[in-house]
């Protein structure tokens, strides 16, 4: 387990453990429509994370109680496979941790959905995580966000999400495991690249004022990237128009 | 100039009406995966689910009958109801495909029925997405009936996205709107499945 006595060097001359700057990024792939039987889906591969992300809807609400007359409800389902990580996540199903990045999950994309149009239906939203290295839920936006897309879903925005960190007393973003592990602070968001506007914001550890600000620049940074590639994965389905 | 556009893309730096759009700010954006076809003005989803208009004419399967009513699927997130006339001759079953129409669509989405009639008995149902169903039609159904010609085949197609398959060669037809569905967006269609089908059905 991650303690400060078997903390081992993140940084060195400015370069990480895998020789990343503080504002880069792991390598990310991104390809949609994936599945067959599910109405969008994506396979994102950012650094070792391997993210399943399925969407199925508008359908009928099941149990139907839960139907809402002005619009349509999200259902998210994050997890992670049984052999997915070194930790042993995800061997009992679902747990507390998995259970809010859901719930988390869910409030990201309710509030970019145009959910009005399709009263007293649903919405799945299923992420698998087939191998985890940290910034797992980032990734799982990222791959959600492509897949709603693919499956023709009305959205205000492609969301995006990248997380910032602090490591050894540095400012950074996109923390692998290990990073995440021994950091001082650990903060995922989730941003909607129209207007920039804020979707999610979790932290752990502290952060100064000045050190959020240069953190918030820097994934703002490298989000263009991000949001750039979910635009390539979408086209590459439709080439040729 | 046809690009594709995605969600949050600003489609025109003014407010103009259109499908599968949104305004924030004074602008317009799109909502949906699409073609945005700058000359006509529109959004054209490329992906995405079905929704009942009245005057559609839909395939359905029947799920249940009562006494009065039955319910049929739609590929649609409430069922279909029917009140079949009683001056038909067709009395619904349970299992029937049937040709539709839609005549109104009731508070909380769910679609009324009207004029039910069944497809030929033995039809094979397919599911298709409906964004792709105007490319099977084809203007003016020329692409349908294309198919029908060189095949041999009846086909009913809902805008729903099912489609029910009888008479000759049904796998021909089949392979065709398969063939339709995956280079929908695709121009110059029309010529590549008649090559392709005509070769296909020579060969029996």
């Amino acid at each position: 387990m991650a303690s400060k006595a078997n903390k081992p060097k993140l940084l060195e001359k400015g370069r990480r453990r895998d020789g990343r700057a503080l504002d880069e990024l792991r390598d990310i792939r991104i390809k949609a429509g994936v599945l067959n039987n599910a109405d969008g889906s994506a396979y994102v591969e950012w650094g070792n994370n391997r993210i399943l992300a399925a969407v199925y809807g508008p359908r009928e609400v099941i149990p139907k109680h839960f139907s809402n007359p002005n619009g349509a409800i999200v259902k998210c389902r994050y997890s992670m496979a049984p052999f997915s990580s070194l930790e042993g996540h995800g061997r009992s199903g679902q747990n507390r941790r998995s259970i809010e990045i859901s719930k988390v999950i869910k409030d990201v994309f309710e509030n970019v959905i145009i959910l009005g149009e399709f009263p007293d239906s649903e919405i799945d939203i299923f992420m698998e995580v087939l191998q985890g290295d940290g910034s797992t839920r980032a990734a799982c936006i990222n791959a959600a966000s492509v897949a709603l897309a693919s499956a023709g879903i009305p959205m205000r925005d492609l969301v995006y999400s990248v997380s910032i960190g602090k490591i050894d007393g540095e400012i950074g973003i996109d923390m692998d495991m290990i990073e995440d592990n021994y950091s001082d602070a650990d903060m995922p968001i989730a941003v909607s690249p129209r207007n920039n506007g804020l979707l999610l914001l979790q932290m752990d550890g502290d952060l100064s004022e000045s050190e959020l600000k240069k953190g918030f620049d820097m994934a703002l940074e490298a989000g263009k990237r991000i949001h750039n590639i979910q635009r390539e994965a979408l086209s590459e389905m439709y080439k040729g128009v | 100039m046809r690009r594709i556009v995605l969600p949050g893309d600003m489609v025109a730096e003014d407010r103009v009406r259109m499908e599968n759009t949104y305004f924030r700010d004074g602008k317009t954006f799109a909502s949906v995966l699409g073609i945005l076809d700058d000359e006509r003005g529109s959004v054209i989803s490329l992906e995405g689910a079905w929704k009942p208009k009245s005057g559609s004419e839909v395939v359905g399967i029947i799920r249940s009958v009562d006494r009065k009513t039955c319910s049929i699927e739609l590929n649609h997130s409430a069922p279909g109801i029917l009140i079949p006339d009683r001056n038909s001759r067709y009395s619904p079953k349970v299992g029937d495909v049937v040709e539709s129409i839609i005549a109104r669509v009731e508070r909380r989405n769910v679609p009324i029925m009207e004029r039910a009639r069944p497809v030929a008995e033995g039809a094979r149902v397919i599911h298709v997405k409906p964004s792709k169903i105007p490319r099977i039609l084809g203007k003016n159904n020329s692409m349908l009936r294309q198919i029908e010609e060189v095949t041999g085949a009846r086909i009913s197609v809902g805008v729903n996205g099912i489609i029910a398959i009888s008479g000759d060669n049904t796998d021909d037809a089949i392979y065709a709107i398969r063939l339709i569905e995956e280079n929908a967006h695709t121009s110059g269609l029309t010529d590549r499945v008649r090559d392709v089908l005509t070769e296909r059905v020579s060969r029996h």
